[in-house]
This record gives C-alpha cells, sequence and structure tokens, in this order.
C-alpha cells in the first residue's frame, strides 16, 4: 500500500510540474482578435475556444503582462461584446456577453448556465450499445469514454458548439460539430470491414487521445477477438483472450485460466454483472463464453477497480448483445466439435432480442443408447452419452433515451450418461456385448444465470443502474459400479451453489474534470452439498455415506470511485470498497487507485494501478474418495475456522504507438494474496472409495493456509500495415506459494509457474483469403522430481524402493509449445456471408509433455510422460444473414 | 542481413522459450532409519539405510558409520553394528507400554531423532472366516488404463474375516491396522476398491460390541479359474497391529511408491521410530471347513 501511495504522489507531482503558471506577454494595437486568440494559445498555452461567426470582424488593442489568464482576455477582449468563461484551468470558452457592465470579465462560474455534452454511441448497422468507446473534444483535450450502457456526459460546458470525435476499436472514428444539449445525443459508428481489409487491430487508433485502457485492462473489442485463432477451432472468449500476455488456460486440456499468476478459483466470471461459477464445458477444454454473443469483454488482469470486488486475481466483465435494433441477422456455423447459431432482431421499435445456443453433436453421430445382444440372446442397453450445450437470450426494452431494461438468461452445461462393461479399452467390439460387469456415470454440471438490469438517466449527469441476479450451479455425480456378482457401489452426490443479489450502481458526472461513480452490492450465498452412497463389498459387509452440507452467508459491499482528470494529460482513479462478510463477521476495506498519464499526448501513455483485495469463498475438492467432486465445482465460504483470502496488487506499465499501426506496450505487476488455501499433501490423490466426507471440516483438512507471490512483466508488440498484421507478446513471470506451516518459510514455485511465455500471431488477407500462423510457447510447468531413491520397510510388509522427494516442484517440466496455421476464407453466397475457417493445430506434431510419472524400480527409475495434442484438423463453417 | 537478423532474432527466441528444468542431483547421502519397537517386548534391532542416487545401481545402500542409541524414557541403551546396515542393542531392555522411546542416530553430516510412545498390547482373540458355497465372476484388472487387453475379468472367491480384540479403553490415542495377507493372493487394481484386506484406522471408529471387544470385517479374494473351480487351499495370515497416529500417518501414505514417498517422523532425516504391538495368527484355509 506504501509503494501505491508513493506512486500516487509522484504522479501528482508531474502533474503539477506539468501544471505549474506560464507568464502572459500581450502588446497588440487594432489587431485581429481571432490572430490574437491564436497566438496566444501558442505563446502562452491559453487556450480559448470560440466559434469563428463569433470573432469575424472583430479588432482589439491591449497590453498586458502577467501570470493570469483571466485578466489577459478581459483585457483582450474589452469592448468586443465578448466575455470568456473560464471551463477549468488555462482553458476558456468565448460567448457574447450578456449585459455591457460582464461583457468584460471572466466571471465567475457559478452564475453562468452550464449544460452538457451527452449521449449514447451505438454501431451504425445494428444499433448495438458500444460500452468503452472513447468520446473526445479536441478543442478542450478532454474526453470520456462510455459505460457499460453506451452512455457518456461531459458536463458544465457552456452553451455552444463543440467539435467531438467519437471512436472505437474495429469502427470508423466519427467527428462531427455538436451543440450543448438537455437531452442524450445519439453517435453511431460505421464499422470497418474487418474480414475484407484484414485489419487485425484498429488502424485508426493511433492517438492515445482517449486514454487507453489503465494498467493491467484488456478492452478490446468483440470483432477483434473473433478474429483470433482459438482451440479448437471454434469461438471461444476465454481462449481468445489468452492472446493476451498474462492469460493463461491451466491445462491443454483441463483446469481454469491463470491470470498474472493468481488461482482459477480467483477469477470472477460476469456475465451482464451475473457470476458465473464453472464457466467450462468439456471438462475445461473450451469455456462457455461465445465470443460473438457479447457486446462487451473487459478483462481486468488484477488491479481492478473498486467497482468490482468478490476475487483476488482478475475479473472479466463481459455484456451480452441487446440484439440488433435495425433488423434482423442470423449466425448459424458448425465446427468440430459443436455447432450454434445467434438470431438477433429488433421486436418493436422499443425493443430487441438476442438468443444463441450451441451444442456439441458427438452424441448425435455414434448415439448415446446401442441396444447389445449376446449370441444366447440376452440383451442389454450400452449408453455412450456427452454433450455440452449453451443457450443465451437477452430482451432489451427502452422508452427513450433515459430508460432501458433488460433481461438475461443464461442456461449452460454438460451431461454425461455412460453405461460400460468393465473393459474400457481400445477394443471396442468388446463393449458391444451384455455385461453383469459395469459401470454406470451420470454426471451433469450446469449453470443458470438469469439477470434483470434497469438503467434510469437523470438529467444528463446522474446515471444509474439496478441489477438483480439470480446465479446458480448444480452439479449431480451419479455412479453404479458392479466390479463382482457380489459387490456394487451405489453413489448419488449433489452440489449446488445459488447466489441471489441485487447491485445499485450510480455514476454522477458533476464536472468537466470529475466523475463519480459509487453502489451498492449485496448477494446471499447459498452452498449445498449432499452425498448418499452405498459400497457393498459382500452379504455381509456394506458401508454407506450419507451427509449433508449447507452453508449460507451473506456479502454485502459498496464503493465509491471517482475519476478525476486534473489536466488534459492526467487521470487519477482513487476508489475504496468496503465488504462485510456474515460468516466469521468479517469487514474489511480496500482502497484501490489508478493513474494515467501521457506526457507526449497521442504518443505515450505511462499507466499504473494498485489496490487491496478481498475473497470470502474458497474452492475446494476431496483428495481422497472417488464417490464425490470428481467433476464437481465446489465452493465454501469463509467462516470462524476458514479466513478469507486477501491479495494486493501493483502494476504500472507504459504504451507508446510510435507511428501509425504500430502500438507497443510493457507492463511490470506484483500480487500477493494471504490466507489462499493449497493442498496439505501435494502428493495426495482419490486413491479409495470412503474418504473423510463432504463435511466443510474433513475437506478443510485436506487444506492448508498459504502465501502467494506473483511478479513479472509483459511486452506486448503489434503491427497493422497493409494486409499484414503482426502480434507478438512476451511474459516474463514468476509465481511462488508459501505454506504458513512447514517448508521452512521459503516461497517456492506454485503449480502453474511460469517463467517465461512468448505468443507470436503472423496474419496476411489475400483478397477473401486470411492466412495466418501462431505460435504459442511457454516454459514448462514446475513438477516435483525425485532426487534419489531408498528402501524403508514397515512391521506387517517386505520393504519398498521409494523416491526421495526432499522439495516440492524442484523441477519442470519440458517447455511447451505448438504452431497453428489458421485458413480463413471469406465468400458470398447464395445471399449470406461464409466464412471457411481450417485450423490446422500443432502443424510441427509436437507432443508436448504435460504431466510425467517416476516409477522406482529396483535398481533405477522409469519416466512415464503424459502428452499432449498431436497434429489436430479443425474446421469451422460459419454463415451469416 | 535480413539472413542475420532473423537467425538473431530466432536465437534471441529460443532463448527465451527455454526452460531449464534441470533439478540438481543429490551429491550426499541422508540417512534412513526404521526402528519399530515392540510393546512389552526387547528393546528392536534398527535398520539404518541411505539414499542412493538415481544414476546409481542398486537398491539398497546400508549405513555402516553411524552411532545409534535407544532411549526408553530415562534410559540410555546405546547399539552397535551386527551386520551391514542392522544395529542391535548391547543391553537388554523392555519398552512397557506408556514409555516413552527415542532413537537417535548420528554421522558425521546428520543427527536424526525419532521418538515414539509404546502402546498397549493387543491381541486377536476371535476370528470367524466366512467361505462363500462359490466364487462370483469379477473384474482383475484395471480396465480404465485404456490399453488393449488390459480388461480381465475372472472368478473369485471373496471371503469375509471378522477379527476381534479387546479394546483399550480410554488409554491414548490409538490406530490399529489390520492385514489378511493370502498365498495366493489376488490383488487386481479395481476390484482392491471392494476388498477390505489391509486397512490402517482410528481405534475408536472399529465397531465396537456390547462386551466391549473391537470386531473389525475385512475381506480379501482368491481367484479360481472357473465358475464351478473349488476354492484352493491355502494359508492366511490375519494381523493385527496397534500404534500412534506417526504409524498411522506412514501406513497411509506407503503404498503408493510410484506416487509419494511415506510420511515418516525422524527429525533431520528420512524414516519412522514407531511403538507398536502385533498379534498375528497363520490359518489354512479349506474348501468348506471352518478354521
Amino acid at each position: 500500500m506504501i509503494r501505491t501511495l508513493i506512486l500516487l504522489a509522484l504522479l501528482c507531482l508531474a502533474c503539477a510540474v506539468e501544471a505549474r503558471a506560464q507568464a502572459v506577454r500581450i502588446d497588440v494595437e487594432d489587431a485581429a482578435l481571432e490572430e490574437v486568440l491564436d497566438g496566444l494559445r501558442f505563446s502562452s498555452n491559453i487556450n480559448v475556444v470560440f466559434a469563428t461567426r463569433l470573432v469575424e470582424g472583430l479588432r482589439t488593442t491591449c497590453s498586458y503582462s502577467g501570470d493570469d489568464p483571466a485578466e489577459a482576455l478581459r483585457c483582450l477582449l474589452e469592448g468586443t461584446g465578448l466575455a470568456a468563461e473560464r471551463v477549468r484551468r488555462r482553458q476558456f470558452v468565448l460567448r457574447p456577453a450578456a449585459e455591457p457592465s460582464s461583457a468584460s470579465t471572466a466571471g465567475p462560474p457559478e452564475t453562468l448556465q452550464r449544460v452538457s455534452i451527452s449521449g449514447f454511441v451505438r454501431d451504425a448497422d445494428t444499433g448495438e450499445l458500444l460500452p468503452g468507446a472513447h468520446v473526445y473534444l479536441p478543442d478542450f483535450r478532454v474526453g470520456a469514454s462510455t459505460n457499460d450502457a453506451g452512455y457518456f456526459a461531459v458536463p458544465t460546458l457552456p452553451p455552444g458548439d463543440y467539435r467531438v470525435r467519437v471512436s472505437y476499436i474495429g469502427y470508423a472514428p466519427l467527428e462531427l460539430s455538436v451543440s450543448t444539449a438537455s437531452e442524450p445525443q445519439a453517435f453511431r459508428l460505421q464499422p470497418l470491414a474487418l474480414r475484407s481489409e484484414g485489419v487485425l487491430v484498429e488502424k485508426d487508433r493511433s492517438t492515445i487521445e482517449g486514454m487507453p485502457p489503465p494498467s493491467g485492462v484488456v478492452s478490446v473489442s468483440v470483432r477483434e477477438l473473433e478474429r483470433l485463432p482459438t482451440f479448437p477451432g471454434e469461438q471461444d472468449l476465454l481462449h481468445a483472450l489468452q492472446w493476451f500476455p498474462g492469460v493463461q488456460k491451466a491445462g491443454e486440456v483441463n483446469g481454469g485460466l491463470i491470470v498474472r499468476g493468481g488461482a482459477p478459483d480467483q477469477n470472477l466470471y460476469l456475465i451482464d454483472g451475473a457470476p458465473v461459477y464453472h464457466p467450462w464445458h468439456a471438462f475445461s477444454l473450451i469455456s462457455t463464453f461465445q465470443t460473438e454473443t457479447f457486446s462487451d469483454v473487459k478483462l481486468y488482469r488484477g488491479a481492478f477497480p473498486a467497482e468490482h470486488g468478490g476475487r483476488i486475481s482478475s475479473v472479466l466483465d463481459a455484456q451480452l448483445k441487446d440484439g440488433n435494433r435495425d433488423g434482423p441477422s442470423a449466425t448459424a456455423a458448425v465446427g468440430a466439435l459443436s455447432g450454434r447459431f445467434m438470431i438477433e432482431s429488433p421486436l418493436t421499435h422499443r425493443s430487441s432480442f438476442m438468443i444463441s445456443g450451441r451444442r456439441s453433436y458427438i452424441d448425435k453421430l455414434i448415439g448415446d443408447k446401442h441396444a447389445v445382444e449376446d449370441a444366447s440372446g440376452r440383451r442389454d442397453t450400452l449408453r455412450t452419452g456427452y454433450f455440452f450445450h449453451d443457450l443465451a437470450a437477452k430482451v432489451a426494452i427502452w422508452n427513450g433515451a433515459r430508460h432501458r431494461l433488460s433481461a438475461t438468461y443464461y442456461r449452460g452445461g454438460d451431461q454425461l450418461d455412460v453405461r460400460l462393461p468393465f473393459d474400457l479399452s481400445l477394443d471396442f467390439s468388446s463393449w458391444l456385448r451384455p455385461a453383469d460387469l459395469f459401470f454406470e456415470i451420470d454426471q451433469f454440471w450446469t449453470n443458470d444465470v438469469v439477470a434483470l438490469r434497469y438503467q434510469y438517466l437523470l438529467g444528463s449527469r446522474f446515471f444509474t443502474t439496478f441489477t438483480a441476479y439470480h446465479s446458480a450451479y448444480t452439479a449431480r455425480e451419479g455412479t453404479v459400479v458392479r466390479p463382482s456378482a457380489r459387490a456394487h457401489l451405489l453413489s448419488d452426490y449433489n452440489v449446488s451453489l445459488a447466489d441471489l443479489g441485487v447491485k445499485w450502481d450510480a455514476e454522477w458526472y458533476f464536472a468537466l474534470q470529475h466523475e463519480l461513480r459509487s453502489g451498492v452490492h449485496v448477494v446471499d450465498h447459498d452452498f449445498r452439498s449432499e452425498i448418499d452412497a452405498t459400497v457393498v463389498r459382500s452379504a455381509a459387509s456394506a458401508d454407506t455415506l450419507n451427509e449433508y452440507s449447507r452453508q449460507r452467508g451473506v456479502e454485502a459491499s459498496a464503493y465509491v470511485q471517482h475519476t478525476w482528470r486534473p489536466s488534459s494529460r492526467l487521470r487519477i482513479q482513487p476508489g475504496v470498497r468496503a465488504g462485510f462478510f456474515s460468516g466469521g463477521e468479517h469487514v474489511d476495506v480496500s482502497p484501490r487507485v489508478g493513474l494515467q498519464y501521457a506526457p507526449v499526448p497521442d504518443r505515450i501513455m505511462f499507466r499504473a494501478a494498485g489496490g487491496h483485495y478481498v475473497q470470502y469463498m474458497h474452492r475446494l475438492r476431496d483428495r481422497y474418495s472417488y464417490l464425490y467432486d470428481l467433476v464437481s465445482s465446489r465452493w465454501i465460504t469463509t467462516g470462524e475456522n476458514v479466513r478469507p483470502s486477501r491479495s494486493r496488487h501493483l502494476t504500472a506499465g507504459v504504451e507508446v504507438r510510435p507511428w501509425s499501426g504500430i502500438t507497443l506496450s510493457s507492463d511490470v505487476y506484483q500480487y500477493e494474496a494471504q490466507d489462499v488455501l493449497l493442498p496439505e499433501d501435494d502428493f495426495q490423490e482419490k486413491d479409495g472409495l470412503e474418504g473423510p466426507g463432504i463435511d466443510v471440516g474433513a475437506i478443510l483438512g485436506q487444506y492448508a493456509t498459504a502465501d502467494a507471490r506473483s511478479y513479472g512483466v509483459e511486452v506486448d508488440g503489434r503491427l497493422s500495415r497493409g494486409r499484414w498484421d503482426i502480434w507478438l507478446s512476451y511474459a516474463g513471470s514468476r509465481s511462488l506459494t508459501r505454506a504458513h506451516e512447514g517448508e521452512n518459510g521459503q516461497f517456492r514455485p506454485g503449480r502453474f509457474d511460469i517463467p517465461r511465455t512468448f505468443r507470436g500471431l503472423v496474419a496476411h488477407q489475400w483478397r477473401m483469403l486470411r492466412l495466418s500462423l501462431s505460435l504459442d510457447a511457454r516454459s514448462g510447468y514446475p513438477h516435483t522430481v525425485p532426487v534419489a531413491r531408498y528402501v524403508l520397510g514397515d512391521a506387517l510388509d517386505e520393504p519398498d524402493v521409494y523416491l526421495y522427494r526432499p522439495s516440492i516442484n524442484n523441477g519442470r517440466l519440458p517447455a511447451y509449445y505448438h504452431i497453428d496455421l489458421n485458413l480463413q476464407y471469406n465468400f458470398q453466397w447464395v445471399g449470406a456471408e461464409w466464412n471457411a475457417s481450417l485450423q490446422l493445430f500443432n502443424i510441427t506434431n509436437n507432443r508436448n509433455v504435460i504431466g510425467r510419472q517416476y516409477i522406482p524400480q529396483a535398481t533405477g527409475i522409469e519416466i512415464r510422460d503424459r502428452r499432449g495434442f498431436p497434429l489436430l484438423p479443425l474446421f469451422e463453417i460459419e454463415m451469416r444473414i | 542481413m535480413r539472413r542475420t537478423i532473423c537467425i538473431a532474432a530466432s536465437a534471441v527466441v529460443l532463448t527465451l522459450i527455454a526452460a531449464c528444468g534441470a533439478v540438481e542431483p543429490k551429491d550426499d547421502e541422508d540417512l534412513v532409519v526404521e526402528a519399530f519397537a515392540h510393546s512389552g517386548q526387547p528393546a528392536p534391532e534398527i535398520l539404518i539405510r541411505r539414499t542412493v542416487d538415481l544414476s546409481t545401481g542398486g537398491a539398497e545402500l546400508t549405513a555402516e558409520d553411524v552411532d545409534v542409541e535407544l532411549s526408553i524414557d530415562e534410559d540410555v541403551i546405546p547399539y552397535e553394528r551386527a551386520a551391514p546396515g542392522r544395529y542391535r542393542p548391547l543391553m537388554d531392555a523392555i519398552s512397557p507400554p506408556g514409555a516413552e522411546v527415542r532413537v537417535t542416530v548420528s554421522s558425521a553430516m546428520q543427527h536424526l531423532v525419532g521418538t515414539t510412545t509404546m502402546p498397549p498390547p493387543i491381541e486377536i482373540d476371535s476370528i470367524s472366516v466366512v467361505v462363500p458355497p462359490e466364487p462370483v465372476e469379477a473384474v482383475l484388472l484395471d480396465s480404465l488404463s485404456l490399453a488393449p487387453g488390459t480388461s480381465v475379468t475372472g472368478f473369485l472367491y471373496m471371503i469375509e474375516v471378522a477379527v476381534g480384540w479387546e479394546d483399550p479403553g480410554q488409554d491414548g490415542d490409538w490406530y490399529v491396522r489390520t492385514q489378511l495377507a493370502a498365498d495366493p493372493s489376488a490383488a487386481p487394481l479395481v476390484i482392491d476398491l471392494f476388498l477390505q484386506s489391509d486397512q490402517t484406522l482410528s481405534e475408536t471408529v472399529v465397531p465396537l460390541s456390547s462386551d466391549g471387544r473391537r470386531r473389525w470385517t475385512g475381506i480379501y479374494a482368491v481367484r479360481v479359474e472357473s465358475a464351478d473351480a473349488p476354492l484352493p487351499e491355502h494359508q492366511l495370515r490375519v494381523s493385527l497391529l496397534r500404534s500412534g497416529r506417526d504409524y498411522a500417518r506412514f501406513a497411509w501414505s506407503r503404498d503408493s511408491p510410484d506416487r509419494r514417498e511415506p510420511k515418516g517422523n525422524v527429525d533431520g532425516g528420512i524414516g519412522i521410530v514407531a511403538g507398536i504391538s502385533v498379534d498375528s495368527l497363520n490359518l489354512t484355509i479349506q474348501p468348506s471347513i471352518e478354521p
């Protein structure tokens, strides 16, 4: 925190130096007023905005020497019938003087009428609101960004006409003259034809006038994300985000998202303000987030502002599309794993909708139920069912520009229904026979999100949003195992997580330099799990396990966030978030701050951010039993025996645009967390039927409290010239953990410590064909390497040979990399726009080592490697009408 | 020039992405202590071994130049080398129940200490064996390895064995280990989850009968060739062991040498020092004949 304050002080000092007073010297006689005012701008850094018609033909005589700009302007305007109104430091607007007596004064601001330029920024084709668009007044060098509802306000301006530039990544900038008005205005941006022009990054974003995102924030248009190659060749938001340094999927075939060294359960995933607990399908192979269904995506890679809380590593804030307001449109696609669709259309002139769906189809190809019969006529049914699905829908209703109501529904999940004989071997023919000895697995897990959001614009300077949501995660693991004629296992395990929350957020644009955002968030967490299991080993030996666990807790938080622009080059965003959690009655106050400073406007921007973060829940998993927690995502809340995790973030960086089409950026960061939970025994794996049970105390006993620390540097360079797009990024980082007890108080490499990551993408557009080659390379994950072996006996058994592993994660798997080739071809056919893509994943067929096992032998050691995906051809055909 | 730049850039990239995962081999060996002191019996023989570098052939390296002593409460018993890696007490001493036993091993580089408390004696006072009249069809080998031909079904006699012993009362926090060791044995991986031939658990969770006796029921399997094959006559050793929490942790963690090493209780080194009380019986199991 001290370091954060020091950084804040340094940047404030820079601001003060930049804005120090300058001397003003005027000595003119019967000179054209317009020329004198222009000269004043350059000689004295006094910015005077005026309409040309006001000063046409006016002449002035003035002699002034001093350091008061208002006095200097009073001298210049004397007798012209005009007055200069101070907008902010060294910035004035000319207006006709109301009365002769006040015509020559700068005038006290409180006596003058103040109005705003405000409005909504939309996509010109679809009418979709564009959150995060930049609105800039070049004469004042002030700007604003649209909020999540696409709204902006530049308040406290004198009435008049102003030049306004509106820009957004992937859209043609809009420049026009706008009159101040009491009603919000509409600005429609024309999307660039990305597909045909081969634009990967916004070509026109050669300036930093709108202040790029703060340090650590990934804010890119969905159109840009859609163009990034993802595995397995289908639209996947979380895979696309991995192109940004510091973001990494934990495993090639499993695991969550690792952001700057944080753990997967420390990320908050939001859809329209509602959390999603398990955003993965197919055992974490792909995510539940379909890129094209979102209108805006922001990923805070740490150091997020006060408006967000509840997790300690990162926040993904995604907004579903409202639906096309101008006319119906539809998208349909078939990929290697699934088929998907999206339909959007206006419903009435005041409402629109969007509905999208996705479903895997492997079960439809091979079937999910198979009737089998042996030679004796005995019949059986084998089941091989698996699919995942997503359904997202949103309806938006608006009444004028001031009222907007939206309802969001999302449901996604996986269903696994398998009944097989006990020979799950590659000899498929052996499956197709009736079997006395079999196992059945019936598993499903779903996310259900319902969110209602009402947005109201009061005047032009007060924007408020009410959100109510219910988010549930439900999982079931049903198992029947019959390994012998007289033994069997029946298990039914259920997990449900439910959040019922309300939020109120308000934005107050109370001055040109100041914007205040505040809010309250209350959520009720209800976490339950239940197991009903029977293990029959013989007629006389049967064990039962019937347990029920429930945790409830109310989390309440409030925040205030101030955006202050003391000069056109500096933006400071201090904030504070206070939270309370009923479990354990924890109270936390978390200060946050963000800074952006552009010493050379349009070209160079420095940025820094820091803050304190709290998380009142942990995701845990039983590490002993096969009866439960196989695929479920189970969370527990803090309480008397479980402390909340707390973290501190500090990040700083620079973004440079030396030439048009080239963006270079670099960030450094440090993240420290306390009271995270790590496995108490790193070597423990599920190896039995009955474990310690599902009671929270039993599962907590398998974990130890620990500290985590990560730090790193990220370098990112993008070039977009002509038909070429090049994107290179490098991340050097360390991620360390230290258990509170044992290990001599030393930090050791964490499970996902990745010292080096390099990603590169080279793309070329040739007419309708886009060819790209991408590389994803990183250090291998840490793992524990034995250093010796020894023999040790037991009181009842013969001695065994063991491998000596004195320290955890003392080694590292071989470096991981894959090179992918992507081909995309766009064409028109039967009135639709088609996009056919072919991805050759891992074209060098490099079988990466993703796991390694050491087997002790009597006289040596045997190493067994687990390998990643080989070369895979993946495809997708998409149609848009 | 371009070629030079490309080569240089490639070299930089390769340098950046290359991850050095080399682990330093261990130059010096660590001592490994194995000491099981039987309650109410003379001080035990203690085995001292050393770790072996992975690149060295041979599995076992004994420690020859170490000083070993054992103390029972306040009485110190010196040890001498009896055979390679084996050390025996130089004087007779009994480890009574409740006594604290400490083993100290010293070498030029290491000083190891392990401490344990002697448990009350344990004695099997009843055994009942239930042999089913015919075998059942069962999975014998791991069917989940995805390797062709690894799934094997066959026939097993699932034999139940109930063992009873006297409860020690409120005297301490003890754990028991029960073991059914049959010869020939069948220990297939999948079916093993449904057998119960070796278990270590807190003595307090073992079912207690009304007469104050603990009774544990286990199951082991004997493989036969067909559905009508008789149970082969075989030997069964039933063992019952009582010890403390340190031994329980050791026993729980020592059955997966490919995944982990056992959790010991020796400060400064590797190994286990455990006070135990053991009783075992050898039975001959025959079809349709009660032992």
